[in-house]
């Protein structure tokens, strides 16, 4: 665990979250002072008026908070079928990402996920059972 | 029924632009035309008008809708002029700050107006919606997972709300052939065709659970009212719809924060435009709500106090808001079957409703009237309560 003092201001919040994605290290951010988990949009000072956050290293356990499974093809990027899942952390913030099923209908609310970067990587979940990499 | 408190403003004039799913004009252009219908449905002239809102779609072109479009309309020395922005909220949002202009002085008649073209040649209505939603507010996270237009968003949503209560993809069906039986009334409506279950479950899949059915079919056109104080509303063309209550509801709780299930605002939309009115969601006859997706009907059918939280799939299954139903809703079609004007389409029909020129389709207790309007993914809501009769 760190506990690195931040301020939570609009932008460099966000890059502190990306540089630890990109040195492939999922992070939760916590009010220092009152120990409150922050969700990953939140940009508001803590309650007691500070904003001095730490980060901390993520367990990579999630559930499959909500789904949803791609059918029409808006990019060429992206080939359908394929899903956009919201996952619960263990921690608590729910974080927008994929699952990697061979077969979308494998999906059900509340699975048990675990956290793997892909080579690229992306910040991807696997099914809890079937993870090859914990983050 | 409680008395209203006192009825705070009348919408006195309707208008539309022409309506297609074919280039018809500019957003400038259509929502001039629109303006200028309203102002002659309610019986004034150009110069009664002293206030303008505007009301661009979040996804129109910047400037599509400049304050400048009073001049084309020949509105002169406007004491209001203002663009509004609140997502799919706004139509709402433009009546309530009518109301508060013509209440405090500052403006007498006011004109509101929204005007879009999504529809564009060779290309799918529903990729011009088809912009990346910005939920967890990290710059270019949701792209790289291919979260594209709010269909995506609110999929997320409505699968998760289905799964807690139990309901299956046909409970969202259901909503969408309670829409047609409205809409094969309405002469006007874009879906009139009515639908079975089995149709529906042929409609192909956009971002399960949402079937193309399940999404609003927008139009290129624009829609306008004309709001003036209740005490003049008798003076117009046609019966005036009171405005008795006003709220809105913007939680502040980030969408992705460490909580359970994050209120949407919904719910404090209704409590503060049903405590304006001196209302409860008993006392209500008629409700218009936002449905750019049909789990945004059902969800709201919840938010307002008319069922419990999950049961109101099994209400709309029931038939209780279809034709003949306890509790009428989107009876012109909703925003599926009657078309997208992204929150014109319910206040319309609710004039309609209340002046009571809604034909086949007409209610038979528009008594006291729900509008609502909700967007972004959910977080902003703003609702009306409207009624035919003035209370002093």
């Amino acid at each position: 665990m760190t506990a690195e003092p931040f301020i939570a201001d609009i932008g460099t919040f966000e890059a502190t979250f990306l540089d630890f994605i990109a040195a492939r290290d999922l992070r939760i951010a916590r009010w220092d002072h009152t120990g409150e988990i922050l969700g990953y949009a939140s940009r508001a000072p803590a309650p007691d008026g500070t904003r001095s956050v730490r980060w901390e290293r993520a367990s990579g356990s999630a559930t499959l908070h909500g789904f949803t499974i791609y059918h029409r093809e808006y990019h060429p990027d992206f080939k359908v079928p394929y899903n956009v899942v919201e996952v619960a952390l263990a921690e608590g913030p729910i974080l927008i990402t994929t699952v990697i099923v061979s077969d979308q209908r494998q999906l059900r609310v509340g699975m048990e996920l675990s956290a793997v970067f892909e080579p690229s990587g992306r910040l991807v979940f696997h099914p809890a059972t079937s993870a090859k990499e914990s983050a | 029924m409680p008395a209203s408190p006192r009825s705070l403003s009348a919408i006195v004039g309707l208008g539309f632009s022409a309506l297609s799913r074919k280039p018809v004009g500019t957003v400038r252009s259509l929502a001039a035309d629109a303006v200028r219908a309203a102002i002659d449905d309610a019986g004034l002239a150009l110069s009664d008008i002293d206030g303008l809102l505007l009301n661009p779609s979040a996804l129109a072109a910047d400037n599509a809708l400049p304050l400048k479009v009073h001049e084309d309309i020949g509105l002169r020395d406007l004491a209001l002029l203002a663009l509004v922005d609140a997502k799919g909220a706004a139509v709402v949002h433009m009546v309530q700050q009518a109301t508060a202009a013509i209440r405090c002085g500052l403006a007498t008649n006011v004109a509101c107006v929204f005007s879009d073209t999504p529809v564009v040649p060779g290309k799918g209505a529903g990729q011009t919606f088809a912009i990346t939603s910005p939920l967890t507010g990290i710059a270019g996270w949701e792209r790289q997972y291919g979260l594209f237009g709010a269909t995506g968003s609110y999929a997320l949503a409505a699968n998760r709300h289905m799964a807690l209560h139990g309901w299956t993809e046909d409970d969202l069906g259901h909503y969408v052939i309670a829409c047609r039986h409205w809409a094969a009334l309405n002469p006007n409506a874009v879906q009139r065709a009515p639908l079975t279950l089995d149709a529906y479950r042929a409609s192909p899949f956009v971002t399960a659970p949402f079937r193309v059915l399940d999404c609003a079919y927008p139009l290129n056109g624009a829609a306008a009212v004309v709001v003036t104080a209740a005490e003049r509303g008798k003076d117009c063309r046609y019966k005036p719809v009171y405005v008795h209550g006003m709220g809105q509801g913007h939680p502040g709780r980030p969408l992705l924060a460490a909580t359970p299930e994050p209120a949407t605002g919904g719910d404090l939309a209704a409590q503060r435009a049903y405590a304006m009115a001196g209302i409860g969601p008993r006392d209500v006859t008629l409700c218009q709500f936002y449905d750019a997706f049909s789990f945004t009907a059902l969800l709201a059918l919840e938010e307002y106090g008319f069922c419990e939280p999950g049961d109101s799939a099994a209400f709309v299954r029931e038939g209780h808001t279809r034709p003949g139903g306890r509790l009428p809703m989107n009876t012109g079609g909703g925003h599926l079957a009657g078309g997208y004007l992204q929150g014109m389409t319910p206040l319309a029909e609710a004039i309609e409703q209340g002046r009571g020129t809604a034909g086949d389709r007409q209610a038979p207790r528009p008594d006291m009237i729900v509008v609502n309007g909700s967007g972004g993914q959910l977080e902003h809501h703003a609702a009306l309560v409207l009624s035919p009769e003035q209370t002093p």
